[in-house]
């Protein structure tokens, strides 16, 4: 178990980059979206998928955004989140360990936008070439339509 | 009594209250023109994370939503309650479940869990955010398996199920049984399927378990409903099910007693859990099965699995296999029983001829059995003379108590069963006789 760790921890340091984005899943709804990239590394890591996912709320302090990973024939599941915790009005980036347990790892204070929060995400978990992630909601104007280059 | 534990345990009474009343935090949070209204509670969902319930004012009173984050937490896991899907089948019944106890709701379009409630009422709150911890708890389900099975029959039927696939590599050892009601196939898990060719079950083992009475009894039916029908639901002759009795033994001698009174003295073979090599003859005896395994291999395989299953029961020192050979006994107790009712005259033959060559493979047998073959007739002391073995005795009655000899008069001659094996032997592998 204690490997898993290291390939969990390796994962997230390890240079991703995302793939075309035609093969982006999006599940739209009026007030709710997920969206996920399917991430690829740079040099072959057998064994290891891993997706980034956007979970988007109306209410943008509602929004996660996480990545999650699986080895070969298992589940996915979460290895880092960012999430605005209410407790001290900053946005925070929360580490899985092996047994699914959350801990912060770092608190990234105050962010304004969701394309900033976007942005900084893609350098803390050296995402490259997250680009074209357009989303836009009718009902609400304060999120608009965004593309991150 | 009271008066002296009273006070102690009103205090830890008030701890708690002033917990939850320092631990439940309100926060007003404004952005853009709105203002969100978030509630911080003390209980943690799987992950640790407390819950964070979001309050909303509507025209009928008010509106608790957790922000999607459990539809995202679950999402992340593979869990899509949103899903119509079978994979997901389980995981939306237990919502749908809570929901119907407790009022939730899920929004499909939001996606997230809310709860609408005309006045204010604490006890709904606590009530949603519980529903909310019990939903993360999903994500634990979903890695230790959703089954009505306990840990000890999971852990039964596995290792019965990796006994049955290493010794018949050639067959499909498949989880659970499924009869066919009335052309409706319905899945039952106490039990494993045999599959000696694709889609076609050729025979089925049964698992019987209860830690009460009342249980076994109770599973005894199933036993016996499943017995009876075993032609019409699971296509099979009634001499191909077998069940597996995991029960306690004080329970054994009644169990078989009410199986008698099913189906007019016919009943399923009943194998105790431990009796692992009783278990692998009687599958050996299906006449589909037969054709497909390595007596050898199998044989093996019951003695590492009886060796790991005394050694895991008892708890005592690290394992460490031991490459020994089948003996002799537990070769002729697998065939003996065949042999003598001789069922399928050419496969008997045919596997008489194969334990007659691992029988034979073996020295001192092969060398007696050659003498004696060689020269028709030989009495003790000439096969004691010949072969240079004092101690020939107990092997010879041995070898007469399986047939390959016969004694007449203090002359010992091999019969037809001996000429028959070594012929076949022969046939195969002439070099054999060159050793």
């Amino acid at each position: 178990m204690s490997g898993q760790v290291e390939i969990f921890k390796n994962l997230i340091a390890i240079p991703k980059r995302c793939s075309s984005v035609t093969s982006t899943r999006r599940e739209r709804g009026a007030e709710g979206t997920c969206v996920r990239f399917p991430l690829q590394f740079p040099k072959p890591v057998q064994g290891l998928e891993a997706q980034f996912v956007a979970h988007l709320q109306a209410e943008f302090l509602m929004c996660e955004l996480s990545l999650v990973a699986r080895v070969k024939r298992r589940s996915f599941r979460r290895v880092a989140l960012v999430s605005f915790d209410i407790a001290t009005n900053s946005w925070v980036e929360y580490r899985y360990d092996a047994k699914d347990y959350c801990r912060v790892e770092k608190n990234l204070g105050a962010i304004n936008g969701l394309r900033g929060l976007i942005e900084l995400v893609s350098r803390l978990w050296f995402i490259t070439n997250l680009t074209e992630m357009s989303i836009h909601y009718p009902k609400y104007g304060q999120l608009e339509a965004f593309d991150v280059h | 009594m009271f008066t002296e534990m009273g006070p102690k345990v009103i205090s830890i009474r008030d701890s708690l209250v002033n917990y939850f009343d320092g631990a439940c935090k309100l926060r007003v949070l404004t952005q853009g023109a709105g203002t969100l209204f978030a509630i911080e509670t003390p209980l943690a969902r799987f992950d640790d994370i407390d819950v964070v319930i979001f309050v909303k004012p509507i025209a009928e009173g008010w509106l608790l939503h957790d922000g999607g984050k459990t539809i995202s937490y679950l999402n992340d896991h593979s869990i899509d309650l949103l899903s119509a899907s079978q994979k997901h089948r389980l995981f939306r019944e237990f919502f749908l479940d809570l929901a119907e106890k407790h009022g939730l709701s899920l929004s499909r379009e939001a996606r997230r869990l809310e709860m609408s409630m005309n006045e204010v009422n604490g006890r709904n709150v606590l009530t949603f955010v519980e529903c909310i911890v019990a939903l993360s708890f999903l994500v634990m389900v979903k890695q230790t398996g959703l089954t009505p099975l306990t840990v000890r029959s999971l852990m039964n039927l596995a290792d019965l199920r990796v006994t049955l696939q290493k010794a018949l590599p050639g067959v499909l050892v498949k989880e659970g049984i499924r009869p066919s009601a009335r052309g409706v196939d319905v899945f039952h898990r106490w039990g494993i399927s045999l599959f000696a060719q694709n889609n076609h079950m050729t025979g089925c083992v049964q698992y019987l378990d209860g830690d009460t009475w009342d249980k076994v009894s109770r599973n005894i039916l199933i036993t016996g409903a499943l017995f009876r029908t075993c032609k019409d639901w699971l296509r099979i002759p009634p001499d191909n099910f077998i069940t597996v009795y995991a029960g306690p033994s004080e329970y054994l001698s009644n169990t078989r007693k009410v199986l008698d009174q099913f189906r007019n003295g016919a009943k399923p073979r009943l194998i105790t859990l431990e009796n692992r090599k009783e278990l692998l003859t009687a599958v050996l005896s299906m006449p589909q099965l037969k054709r497909k395994t390595d007596p050898q291999k199998a044989l093996r395989v019951i003695q590492e699995t009886s060796f790991l299953v005394a050694r895991t029961r008892a708890e005592q020192e690290p394992i460490e296999m031991s490459a020994k050979e089948p003996s002799l006994e537990d070769i002729w107790e697998m065939y003996a029983d065949e042999y003598r009712r001789e069922v399928d005259v050419q496969s008997a033959i045919a596997n008489r001829a194969e334990a007659y060559r691992l029988l034979l493979g073996s020295s001192p047998y092969r060398d007696l059995v050659k003498v004696v073959t060689s020269r028709g007739s030989l009495s003790r002391e000439e096969i004691r003379r010949i072969s240079g073995q004092p101690d020939v005795d107990p092997i010879l009655d041995q070898l007469i108590a399986k047939n390959l000899l016969t004694e007449k008069e203090g002359v010992l001659r091999p019969s037809h069963l001996a000429g028959e094996a070594l012929g076949s032997i022969w046939a195969k592998s002439p070099s054999f006789f060159k050793n």
